[in-house]
């Protein structure tokens, strides 16, 4: 772990080690490495074996209960079809932090829109250290972007916000329109193949030295499922470390990028929430 | 792409948009705001000046019988000074053209003007800042054209880092050049002082960096001038473009950059970089800002207050798949960060002021200690028939989020004097007003609006019991409720039936457990809702089956 440590932290923390070699009219201390901000997004899966491997699923999985078999049929074709249009990198939402980490995983959770950046450490003892859980496509929350994410479209199909069961059915609307529709399928179909085992946590009193591995939460055990929120919450007796922050890790061991890192005052007090344009819209 | 010394002139100029054509503007105390823009009247280009505050709103523009490019603005109490220079010529035309300071008061006025020089160079400036004792800082390029004759029939550009410190009388205190040789290539540069610190950001490409772009910093005593340190923090075989740098109140301070991304001979990506430094030496880290394949992020402008940092500029994005025509579809967003110091990101915005107008940017931003936040930009290329325009205006927001007017202004009053005023009155303008110019970009300028933090609950719900036979009595409890800051104040229950949608009331109030029987078979969902004290709220639930 250490040695793999040795490669990682420096991908994600810019440190300010220098070398101090004086020219005549400058100084050029910061040493240039590619690896510092030479991020590369990791190899989206090649849509051959995903397709093959969706038909497999759709083969062999049976229609889930309660849910419409026609309609069933409709999504695992839109799936198909999403699958099928999926050589370019899944949609992101907005900017977010680099993914540092420049390994390549072609299951583990790719494309910036699944990193962890609003990991916080909180409270004054105990303290508790959270984030949110961000596996797009993952709607039954078992950590696989797969097949069976169609069940909560089936189940939930046609329910929109104003439902009073929207509760229940909020997190199979994947691209968040306010309505569980077949749309929310390109959403799986982008991502199909996706994977969160869970997270390993690690800690630092020195961000630009090496980091302590404190132990992994997973989403079987330590997600919220059923919440508006989809969280995690790990609770900390003690602060051995200033500094604290994560990375995904799926059943293969690949591992995702880093996740922005928490200390102790950093959680925000305000947020942007719009520009008054005087276009007036 | 690797540049070569040969073409960097070239490639500047197509590669690197230039922040002469983006306004430009500054606050000093959030109720006034002064903003720059290029102007192009009657083939002539001017400084375009707005201003609003309590002296009164106006729109000026400034020129002459040549050309002038405005570049930079800094409010200092009351007035402003912008920064400019005359523009380029040819080796066969080249004429040594001085720099441009102008110093205007709140009326229109120009209080003093300087024209600035070294030996037989042209100045360009680009950025100027002042501190709080009114002194003004600035800097730009100095260069010439080498008489010797490249390969291909052309000469190459020589030139270094100006940077000098006039007081607020305009007189010259000190000037400073940095330069490096055999090659050296400057632009793109921004300015900031704290603390009796002075700091340059340049654009460097040469051998040092592998004759690849990379953000070159400066660092010069206010009193004297003198180098403190010099730095080129560069990525092999990658361009970093150097945008801008601000420090905030405890002298930490953010440059920010773009590094675009290239494959097969063209640009496919461009990621904004941010790098922190606490005084002369290394930095402290770096933040990268990515919109995924496909998306160009780029950073225009970084200001400070407090110990926030806004950084403005634009997020575009192409069709998936790529057109390779990519200018005729891309689509540019307005962009907004806030960071509260280096880490974390705290706050990304996208904004996006219409769907229909499609390709703007945000160019320029100010944020001030009364905590008002000013934002400026363009809009380029909406379509005529789908935008009301009303030329020749702008209209700026006030901290009450009132609109208040500025002035209009037309092409015919900009005649050959140096100064040429405007009208210095208008009628109010009605919200939705905007500046049109010849070339379809429209500028706007709005105010951040800011929201606090409510803290939402975690809501965590455990039972007894999840199934069982009629009647089926379970005890819920969610007293594993978290929240990050303040405390839980309610806990509403309530049990929905089967997918109707129905459902019956629980108990309410500040008891976080429930009890419930289920006296017939079916399936039910008891969902409990969190409130804080502060007004967030979040929601758990569990499934029960009873047969």
């Amino acid at each position: 772990m250490l040695s793999r440590l040795a490669i990682l932290v420096p991908l994600m923390l810019l440190c300010a080690c220098a070398g101090n070699s004086r020219t005549p009219d400058r100084e050029r201390a910061i040493p240039s490495s590619s690896q510092q901000l030479s991020r590369e997004v990791p190899a989206f899966p090649e849509t051959g074996p995903i397709a093959e491997e969706l038909s497999t699923q759709i083969a062999t999985t049976a229609v889930p209960d309660g849910i419409d078999d026609e309609l069933w049929q409709q999504l695992c074709a839109a799936l198909q079809d999403a699958v099928a249009d999926r050589p370019a990198p899944p949609a992101s939402p907005g900017p977010a932090l680099f993914a540092l980490d420049s390994r390549s995983a072609s299951f583990t959770p790719y494309g910036t829109q699944n990193m962890v950046r609003d990991l916080r450490l909180s409270g004054s003892g105990p303290w508790r250290l959270s984030w949110t859980y961000r596996n797009s496509g993952d709607y039954d929350l078992n950590g696989s972007v797969t097949i069976s994410d169609l069940t909560p479209v089936g189940k939930h199909f046609g329910r929109r916000q104003s439902d009073p069961l929207w509760f229940a059915a909020m997190h199979a609307d994947g691209d968040g329109n306010g309505e569980v529709n077949i749309s929310d399928v390109t959403v799986i179909g982008q991502n199909f193949g996706g994977s969160i085992t869970g997270y390993a946590v690690y800690g630092t009193d020195d961000m630009s030295g090496e980091w302590t591995h404190l132990g992994n939460a997973t989403v079987a055990t330590n997600l919220h499922k059923n919440s508006d929120r989809l969280r995690f919450v790990i609770r900390l007796d003690s602060l051995e470390f200033n500094s604290y922050a994560l990375w995904p890790y799926d059943n293969s061991d690949d591992e995702g990028g880093w996740s922005n890192p928490a200390a102790q005052g950093t959680a925000p007090d305000r947020s942007i929430r719009g520009i008054r344009s005087v276009l007036g819209e | 792409m690797r540049l070569c010394i040969t073409t960097l002139l070239l490639l500047l100029a197509l590669a690197v948009p230039a922040r002469a054509a983006l306004p430009q503007l500054d606050s000093v105390d959030g109720t006034t705001v002064w903003m720059l823009h290029d102007y192009e009247s009657g083939g002539i280009r001017h400084a375009l000046l707005v201003h609003a505050g309590p002296q009164g709103h106006w729109g000026r523009i400034w020129g002459g019988v040549v050309d002038v490019y405005p570049k930079d603005i800094v409010a200092i109490s009351s007035d402003a000074v912008f920064v400019g220079d005359y523009g380029s010529r040819s080796y066969e035309d080249f004429v040594a053209m001085p720099g441009l300071v102008v110093r205007i008061s709140p009326s229109g006025n120009v209080a003093w003007e300087r024209e600035v020089t070294w030996s037989d160079h042209s100045i360009h400036l680009e950025a100027v800042t002042a501190d709080s004792a009114g002194n003004i800082y600035a800097t730009g390029q100095a260069w010439k054209y080498d008489d010797a004759v490249q390969p291909g029939g052309w000469h190459a550009v020589r030139g270094f880092v100006f940077t000098f410190k006039l007081s607020g009388s305009g007189e010259m205190l000190w000037a400073r050049r940095w330069s490096a040789d055999p090659y050296d290539f400057d632009s793109g540069l921004s300015i900031a002082t704290h603390g009796g610190r002075l700091a340059v950001l340049a654009q460097y490409g040469g051998p040092l960096s592998g004759n690849y772009f990379a953000p070159l910093l400066l660092w010069y005593s206010t009193s004297d001038g003198s180098l403190q340190d010099s730095r080129i923090w560069n990525v092999p075989g990658r361009d970093v473009y150097p945008r801008s740098l601000d420090f905030d109140d405890s002298g930490l301070l953010c440059a920010a950059c773009d590094m675009p991304e290239y494959s097969g001979g063209s640009e496919q990506q461009r990621d904004i970089v941010l790098l922190w430094f606490n005084g002369p030496g290394a930095y402290l880290l770096g933040t990268g800002v990515s919109g995924g394949g496909g998306s160009f992020l780029t950073a225009w402008d970084v200001s400070a207050a407090g110990q926030d940092f806004l950084i403005s500029g634009a997020a575009a994005s192409w069709p998936v798949p790529p057109d390779p025509d990519w200018s005729e579809h891309h689509v540019s967003n307005p962009l907004l960060l806030y960071y509260r110091g280096h880490y974390p990101v705290e706050d990304i915005l996208l904004v996006e002021y219409s769907a229909k107008y499609q390709d703007a940017q945000l160019s320029t931003v100010a944020a001030t200690a009364s905590e008002t936040v000013w934002v400026a930009g363009i809009l380029q290329d909406a379509p005529e028939s789908e935008v009301e325009v009303l030329p020749y205006g702008s209209a700026v927001y006030y901290p009450s989020g009132q609109l208040q007017a500025v002035t209009a202004w037309e092409a015919e009053n900009c005649g050959s004097s140096s100064l040429a005023m405007g009208p210095s009155t208008m009628p109010n303008l009605a919200s939705g007003s905007l500046l049109e110019y010849a070339n379809n970009q429209r500028l706007y300028i709005g105010q951040v609006e800011w929201s606090y933090l409510v803290h939402q609950p975690d809501a965590m719900l455990e039972a007894s019991a999840t199934s069982g036979p009629a009647p089926l009595t379970v005890s819920f409890d969610a007293s594993g409720s978290t929240i990050e800051e303040g405390s839980i104040v309610s806990y509403a229950f309530e049990v929905f039936i089967g997918e109707s949608g129905a459902s019956i009331p629980g108990s309410s109030g500040p008891s976080p457990t429930y009890v419930h029987t289920f006296n017939e078979p079916g399936t039910y969902r008891v969902r409990v809702l969190i409130s804080g004290d502060e007004g967030g709220e979040g929601s758990a639930w569990l499934v029960i089956n009873v047969s």
